[in-house]
């Protein structure tokens, strides 16, 4: 296994238990919107999903950076998400990003898998201070 | 046109955050077709309740990048099950002064938006409303919005 935050190929080398989490429910709507502003952000060539993911830190260490204000997140890890059945791959736009590729414009199935990938929304841990 | 008439108000994933923490947000998503201005105060929510007013930064193509003002940040929820918190949303005794363009915004548009889909809800603010989290129905849409009288 890979050193954690040792990624020799940003394209393809996310090892299987990094975390990964997303903030929310993961709501089939919150996933439409989200792969729509990727695709559009694209200059409509990709459809993804870009999910918090740093290889080596813990899903609360993952929230506790990230700056999205939902009070409950879900986690997950790139081999659970790879075994869903999709493409894991670092975004190379945002270091502490992953993406998930996806054919075209996500399904309501499409959605359902990804969100049987991760683990029930938990609040998130807010640390004193932060 | 007052503060906020012509507001735009759009509906995102709060995720999708750039790399210098501003949420893009997708015209696509917005309420009205025309094109923000760069300074222009925004609102923007989500299909779980959450919302947040921010400032429209840059904008490039369909996607509007927008600077949140995070003490704007409240979540909308309905019913007891929700409700940790008993401030109400428009008690207005918060103090933003510093956000007083952002305050009413939200004001106006959250209060209409809101009472259009929430006709017998109640409106909370504020973090720390975890207990909550489960009631919410993650099996898929329709979202946690019923109209009418609760079954």
């Amino acid at each position: 296994m890979e050193a954690p935050g040792s990624v020799p190929d940003a394209g393809v080398g996310l090892p299987d238990d990094a975390v990964v989490v997303r903030g929310g429910y993961m709501r089939n709507k919150s996933l439409h919107i989200s792969a729509t502003v990727h695709f559009e952000e694209s200059g409509e060539t990709e459809w993804a999903w870009s999910l918090w993911c740093a290889p080596g830190k813990t899903a609360d260490g993952i929230a506790a950076q990230a700056d999205f204000g939902n009070d409950c997140i879900r986690e997950s890890t790139v081999g659970r998400i790879r075994a869903a059945g999709f493409a894991v791959e670092q975004d190379s736009d945002c270091d502490d990003h992953c993406k998930v590729k996806l054919p075209g414009p996500p399904s309501d199935a499409d959605c359902k898998r990804l969100r049987d990938a991760f683990d029930e929304a938990r609040p998130r841990v807010v640390e004193e201070g932060g | 046109m007052n503060d906020f008439e012509d507001g735009l108000i759009f509906e995102v994933d709060f995720n999708d955050l750039d790399k210098d923490g501003r949420l893009k947000a997708s015209r696509s998503f917005a309420t009205s077709g025309r094109k923000p201005a760069v300074g222009e105060a925004v609102l923007a929510h989500d299909d779980e309740g959450n919302e947040c007013g921010g400032t429209v930064a840059e904008v490039r193509g369909s996607i509007v990048y927008v600077e949140l003002d995070r003490t704007t940040w409240r979540r909308l929820t309905m019913g007891d099950t929700f409700v940790s918190m008993t401030t109400i949303y428009f008690a207005g005794t918060q103090q933003r002064h510093r956000h007083r363009s952002h305050d009413a915004a939200l004001r106006r548009c959250a209060k209409h938006r809101w009472q259009a889909l929430h006709p017998r809800g109640r409106v909370v603010s504020g973090t720390g409303d975890r207990s909550g989290a489960g009631a919410v129905d993650v099996s898929g849409d329709p979202p946690f919005n019923p109209v009418g009288p609760r079954q």
